[in-house]
């Protein structure tokens, strides 16, 4: 992979709002092209950081108080991984129950989707609390689009 | 994200290209909606233009269906490809609408 260009910074930080969500997909999109990292691959690892933002915006923080969500990059030989960090109440969203894949329509429910997606997409994940910042990082491969 | 609206054989289809996420789901939505609202019973998304669905977009598909099937009708899929596929399939989704490879098949198909 190639090496990230100086004048990108790899730490994305940005207020946890519902517009913060698409600044922050644009960014990390760019840094991945720039990386030279397939769009196939860029479009899941988008996808799974969404759905991770989408959870610090809407339970991270009391509905009108301020706070931030951080997005760091670290690139290896084959691989990608982004931390994803809040401040917000302690909150592991991969203690969630997993949504009932195999219901009908008059039984299935959206949620639980997003970390469903998160899981099955990513290589790994993990959960961290750290002091008091909530900590997620996912890796994906960079190589084949398989894995 | 892009949704232009035609009609066809009876059913309303709605070409969606881009990227439906968190931000761009509630536009598919109101189409959706609004379809519903005008009398339209039978939808078609065609989506091979599409190259993104988060679970944003997945919530809306969910409701729409919830919302049709009362009124006996149904929202139909076709043209599904690369990391779209993989979200229906890794959802669940797939065995929860009714999916056909292209447009022509999906409105030639028996309700």
């Amino acid at each position: 992979m190639k090496p990230l260009p100086r004048d990108r910074d790899a730490a994305i930080r940005l207020p946890a709002t519902d517009a913060s969500i698409e600044t922050a997909g644009a960014r990390v999109d760019a840094i991945l092209s720039a990386l030279g990292v397939s769009r196939e691959r860029a479009l899941r690892i988008e996808l799974a950081l969404e759905e991770l933002l989408v959870n610090i915006v809407s339970y991270a923080y009391p509905a009108d108080g301020p706070g931030d969500f951080e997005i760091l990059i670290a690139p290896s030989a084959d691989a990608i991984t982004l931390t994803v960090t809040d401040w917000g109440r302690p909150f592991n969203p991969l203690e969630a129950e997993p949504p009932r894949t195999g219901d009908g329509i008059d039984d299935r429910e959206p949620g639980g989707l997003g970390i469903h997606l998160v899981r099955e997409l990513a290589r790994s994940v993990r959960y961290e609390r750290a002091g008091d910042a909530n900590r997620i990082a996912f890796t994906f491969p960079t190589g084949g689009i398989s894995g | 994200m892009d949704v232009s609206i035609s009609t066809q054989e009876g059913r309303a289809i709605l070409r969606v290209a881009g990227r439906m996420d968190a931000t761009t789901a509630p536009q598919f939505e109101r189409e959706c909606a609004a379809l519903i609202e005008s009398g339209e019973r039978h939808l078609v998304a065609e989506l091979s233009g599409l190259e993104y669905i988060s679970s944003a977009g997945l919530r809306i598909f969910l409701a729409t269906a919830k919302k049709l099937k009362p009124l006996e009708g149904e929202i139909r899929i076709c043209g599904m490809s690369g990391l779209v596929r993989e979200v229906f399939s890794l959802s669940g989704f797939i065995s929860l609408f009714a999916i056909y490879p292209s447009l022509d098949e999906a409105l030639a198909a028996r309700p």
